[in-house]
């Protein structure tokens, strides 16, 4: 017990489970597939909301995308200049100057220092995610971490939590519960389904538009032909697929950090109602 | 036939229907919101720059549903829980 158990745990190895029935490696099992690793050996079928796995390819790539991210900013800030910026600073001066002068509009430039890094945060992170998936590498654990709902749904709650605590800071304790019953009492429910749903309705936009292309990816890559065809013909199909998929990622990351920062607007407008 | 069979028969006819509809659905509303930006632009070419924008975030925010159903669907294809 105690120590010993939890070594034991740590040590089970890594197993790949399929989505629906096992073993087999045509394309039917590999749809949802990912390496899970859970606390000792994993139960046959899922043991809940919160079962005792975790997949371990989506924090592997997630902790990628990391890395990715801070080493493309400490390799601009180690070559800072201020006159006319060139190369990597140039992309990034570019994105931050595009989301926030969209901060700006929506909420108003006195809000652009405190939302406006979430912002650019949000969609970088998004969007380099979102591509990366596409970088056709001979691993099989190689996919986006925005295609597993597990990401997506933990970003869609995080947004919801930084919206209702901006709300409960802007309108007080009081004014906020009393918001949801403007403009009539009887629309209590509706504002509650309504402010409920915001958060689903991110996570399940951009897992679906991420996976759908995954799914794409996998079927394309299987559309068969014998010899020179079998190298040959999938290359159309799939450049197109990839193309897809950029622009795809671009569009989702996008809506989502509009989205939170329209979420940010109408949670925090204190005038009006 | 079977339970079984049935469950994976109505499985497959059920994600038919999700695709069809959302198809359905999202070509209308696309349609909709494309028709209006080009009838916008054509008034008025140098609005291009703002109504271009505004037009790909509707789209992607009406194509979500949709999306949400081919998820559905392709976990009934291939991933159903009657095995």
């Amino acid at each position: 017990m105690g120590k010993l158990s939890i070594a034991w745990a740590l040590l089970h190895p890594l197993q790949r489970v399929a989505a629906g029935g096992g073993g087999g490696s045509d394309l039917s099992s590999r749809i949802g597939e990912h390496n899970y690793w859970c606390f000792g050996p994993c139960p046959k079928t899922h043991t809940g909301f919160f079962g005792p796995e975790f997949n371990v390819d989506t924090i592997v790539m997630t902790w990628i995308v990391i890395a990715i991210i801070l080493g493309l900013a400490l390799l601009v800030r180690r070559g800072l200049s201020t006159g006319a910026p060139r190369g990597v600073q140039n992309l990034l001066e570019y994105v931050s100057e595009f989301i926030n002068n969209m901060v700006s509009e929506t909420l108003g430039a006195a809000r652009l220092s405190s939302i406006g890094p979430l912002a650019v945060a949000l969609f970088l992170f998004i969007l380099i995610s979102n591509y990366i998936g596409l970088i056709p590498l001979p691993f099989s654990w190689w996919h986006s971490p925005t295609s597993d709902i597990n990401t997506t749904m933990g970003l869609a709650l995080m947004v919801f939590i930084i919206v209702q605590s901006l709300s409960v800071g802007a309108r007080g304790g009081g004014g906020y519960i009393g918001h949801y019953f403007q403009p009539y009492w009887w629309l209590f429910p509706i504002n509650i389904i309504e402010e409920f749903s915001k958060p689903f309705t991110l996570a399940f936009r951009l897992f679906g538009n991420i996976f759908a292309g995954e799914v794409l990816t996998l079927v394309l890559g299987t559309l068969l032909g014998t010899g020179i065809a079998l190298v040959v013909l999938p290359f159309p199909y799939a450049a197109l697929g990839v193309g897809l998929g950029l622009f795809v990622g671009g569009v989702q990351a996008f809506i989502f950090t509009i989205l939170t920062v329209s979420y940010i607007g109408i949670a925090t407008a204190t005038e009006g109602h | 036939m079977t339970d079984h069979g049935l469950a994976i028969l109505g499985g497959l006819i059920a994600a038919g229907i999700i695709i069809a509809g959302g198809a359905i659905g999202a070509g209308v509303g696309d349609g909709l919101v494309t028709g209006r930006t080009v009838e916008g632009i054509a008034r008025q070419p140098e609005a291009r720059g703002s109504l271009l924008p505004t037009m790909f975030i509707s789209v992607g925010i009406i194509e979500a549903y949709p999306i949400i159903g081919l998820v559905f669907a392709i976990i009934l294809i291939f991933a159903n829980p009657n095995k």
